[in-house]
């Protein structure tokens, strides 16, 4: 262990080291500030217009959407429905007021957005109309559960649709089976603290995997720049127990900083936000998860989003110190790990990669962006059966943060000193 | 069973199409070998391979008949290594510094701590301890050098260069501790300093293009030293026309003359001096004009 320790004191000694926690510290402290009281942040409209931001606002949400709370059933939309109604009616009596409706409709917004979306038989991933909730009668008023098949049916099987040709028979039957798998009555609540937290986690697992990458990036590189190699080496355990040390101290310190960071993360944003609708489905936010294929509640994609952030720093770092060990460029190895993940999610921001190579869907920013709002449908099929593409890329990186490890142990253990 | 024997048997390393070290063969026991040659003599490359740095072309090291690189960290372990290029974590302490080879070296942290303090004292930087790496001089690094190297109290101790860059106090030190430290071990000391190896080698190995051109003792090196020292008076504006013809270890320019010391296996002139040979002037014979190092004229 005292290697190990040595090994990670000598990351956390460098000026440079220092200031990029520091950065990583800034950078989460900036997005949760964001997810709190900037534009990301929660809002209210109190009755005397005034514009309420953070955990205010979070404390009047909660307590509104108290009456909205429960099971979206045909009496909860028909009592939404009279809301909504009454005042787009009583909206026009005010005209000097153009937040006059927005204001009280904000506790059964999800609501309404739930029957604008359901509300609806076509399928489209942008341009959706946002006032068919009050355009519906109790008569209308949709199943939410069928109306999500239907829409999905319309869009795989629709021979002028992009999906008719891009999945397969056993694709569109699996993403059909994961809409079908949707409880019957969907539990509507508060859950801002739940999903700001997610958003804040999406942004710093992103970001901090480079950042981590670049910390561990001169763990075996400044060895051979700094001249310390030919000592190193010469020892009893350098090339063995020593080189097993500096991968340790890699993962272990990838480990702390990952857990802490997202950990405190989580932890303040629900704190500021609320604990509360971790037990509700992700559709609950029908705005943002409509169309996910993840029948999950807040609570799990939290936790199953660390541990896919988790996975992605670790393979990062693993990347960055085979670089380090392999090429003894420290530069190289805290580039290729950036590249690996800013190039193909840049590709896919610009639209130009998006959908048409099937290899783009291996990059880690698709991992990233698995659970993210209405994220295209990534799928893989292995021997018949199809799966997420996250699944897949589950254990493929783990899998191959194993065998980083591995060959970056051989590769170091049997360097030459010239 | 041998005891204490490292043998190297017909040691080559290649770099592309140059001989580092080229055949060559010798059986190192308990005491402090010399090894002397100018800049790019394969010195360094000899030294790595001892340390199992690098893999030889072709040829074996073995100690006490095994197979160094076999032996893996059994043979490591045995080793104490100051390079050349001596490089520091620059935000260690001295202490932190030796703590963390300690580790490497396989002392518990109970050995380490002990051990530490006593090679803090024996180097002569106690009370230097606390201070970070990158704010020593050349010199307090060189002890902080010596001082990881000896850490495991190793039965072959490997410094290459160890004085190279060091003021002449600072030498003299150096010369001093690893007299000390020479008992009941092997200490391959290499330099292109003739005096350094002079002072406290036992046997010198006189390393020419990759191959040993000359081992022996200082004594036997001189007596088989084919040239002799000649104390000439020459005219000054000879003095150019005698380095052409001959080796010249020394010029010293007096008022209406110039003193030459030649190295010549006859009297180069009427009325030259006969003088004890040295071993700068077996040196100068085998190196010749190519000897001057980067201290000078590989001498001190």
């Amino acid at each position: 262990m005292a290697m190990v320790w040595y090994e990670i004191k000598k990351i956390l000694l460098r000026p440079s080291c220092q200031i990029a926690l520091l950065l990583l510290l800034a950078l989460s402290s900036y997005i949760c500030y964001q997810e709190v009281y900037g534009d990301e942040g929660v809002e209210w409209l109190t009755e005397s217009g005034e514009w309420l931001k953070g955990p205010a606002a979070a404390r009047e949400m909660r307590s509104a959407q108290e009456e909205w709370s429960g099971p979206l059933d045909q009496a909860m939309m028909e009592k939404a429905l009279e809301v909504l109604k009454r005042y787009e009616e009583e909206e026009k009596d005010h005209p000097e007021d153009i937040d006059y409706r927005f204001q009280r409709i904000q506790p059964l917004m999800d609501i309404r957005d739930m029957l604008n979306l359901a509300g609806k038989d076509y399928y489209e991933w942008e341009a959706d109309d946002f006032f068919i909730a009050e355009t519906l009668t109790p008569e209308t008023l949709p199943n939410v559960r069928e109306q999500r098949i239907k829409q999905l049916e319309n869009y795989l099987y629709d021979e002028s649709s992009l999906a008719y040709s891009r999945f397969s028979q056993n694709e569109k039957e699996y993403l059909l089976s994961c809409y079908e798998k949707m409880d019957e009555t969907i539990q509507m609540g508060y859950a801002q603290g739940w999903s700001h937290a997610f958003d804040a986690g999406y942004y710093v697992i992103f970001y901090g995997s480079i950042i981590m990458a670049f910390l561990v990036s001169g763990l075996f590189a400044n060895e051979s720049r700094r001249k310390t190699d030919a000592v190193y080496f010469s020892t009893e355990h350098g090339r063995k127990k020593g080189s097993a040390a500096k991968l340790t101290a890699g993962f272990l310190l990838t480990t702390a900083v990952y857990w802490a960071l997202m950990l405190t993360l989580n932890g303040l944003i629900l704190s500021m936000l609320g604990f509360e609708g971790g037990d509700l489905s992700i559709l609950a936010e029908p705005m943002d998860n409509w169309r996910c294929i993840f029948n999950l509640t807040f609570r799990q994609r939290s936790l199953l989003a660390l541990l896919d952030g988790y996975i992605i720093w670790m393979l990062f770092s693993g990347v960055a110190m085979l670089v380090s060990a392999s090429t003894r460029s420290e530069s190289l190895a805290a580039t290729v790990p950036a590249l690996l993940i800013l190039i193909p999610n840049a590709l896919n921001s610009y639209g130009i990669t998006q959908g048409s190579s099937f290899w783009m869907n291996f990059f880690p920013d698709k991992m990233v962006r698995a659970y993210v709002g209405n994220s295209p449908y990534v799928l893989v099929e292995i021997f018949g059966k199809v799966m997420p593409m996250l699944y897949v890329q589950r254990f493929l990186y783990t899998v191959l943060i194993v065998v980083l490890t591995l060959v970056c142990w051989q590769i170091y253990r049997r360097k030459q000193v010239r | 069973m041998l005891f204490m024997e490292l043998k190297i048997t017909n040691l080559s390393k290649d770099f592309r199409k140059t001989k580092a070290v080229n055949q060559v063969s010798y059986t190192f026991h308990s005491g402090v070998y010399g090894l002397l040659g100018i800049n790019g003599a394969g010195k360094t490359t000899l030294m790595r391979m001892l340390t199992t740095l690098l893999n030889p072309t072709s040829g074996e090291i073995t100690w006490d008949g095994e197979d160094v690189f076999k032996m893996d960290k059994a043979y490591r372990k045995l080793l104490g290594y100051l390079p050349q290029d001596f490089g520091v974590y620059p935000d260690f302490s001295v202490q932190d510094y030796l703590r963390y080879i300690a580790a490497l070296k396989n002392l518990t942290p109970t050995e380490a701590k002990e051990k530490v303090q006593e090679v803090l004292l024996l180097t002569g930087m106690t009370q230097f301890k606390g201070k970070k790496m990158r704010t020593l001089s050349g010199g307090m690094k060189r002890r902080a050098g010596i001082a990881q190297a000896v850490l495991n109290d190793p039965k072959i101790l490997v410094l290459d260069e160890p004085t190279a860059g060091l003021d002449p106090s600072e030498r003299i030190r150096f010369r001093n501790l690893i007299s000390e430290l020479a008992a009941d071990r092997i200490v391959l000391l290499s330099t292109h300093i003739v005096s350094d190896v002079e002072s406290v080698a036992g046997q010198i190995i006189l390393m020419k293009e990759g191959r040993f051109v000359a081992t022996g003792t200082t004594e036997e090196l001189i007596a088989a030293c084919p040239d002799k020292g000649w104390l000439c008076n020459v005219p000054k504006d000879e003095v150019y026309a005698y380095h052409q013809k001959y080796r010249v270890a020394n010029v010293k320019t007096l008022s209406d003359h110039a003193q030459l010391r030649i190295l010549s296996q006859d009297a180069p002139m009427p009325g030259a001096v006969p003088e004890e040979t040295s071993l700068e002037d077996v040196f100068l014979s085998y190196f010749g004009e190519r000897s001057g190092g980067e201290d000078g004229n590989g001498m001190v």
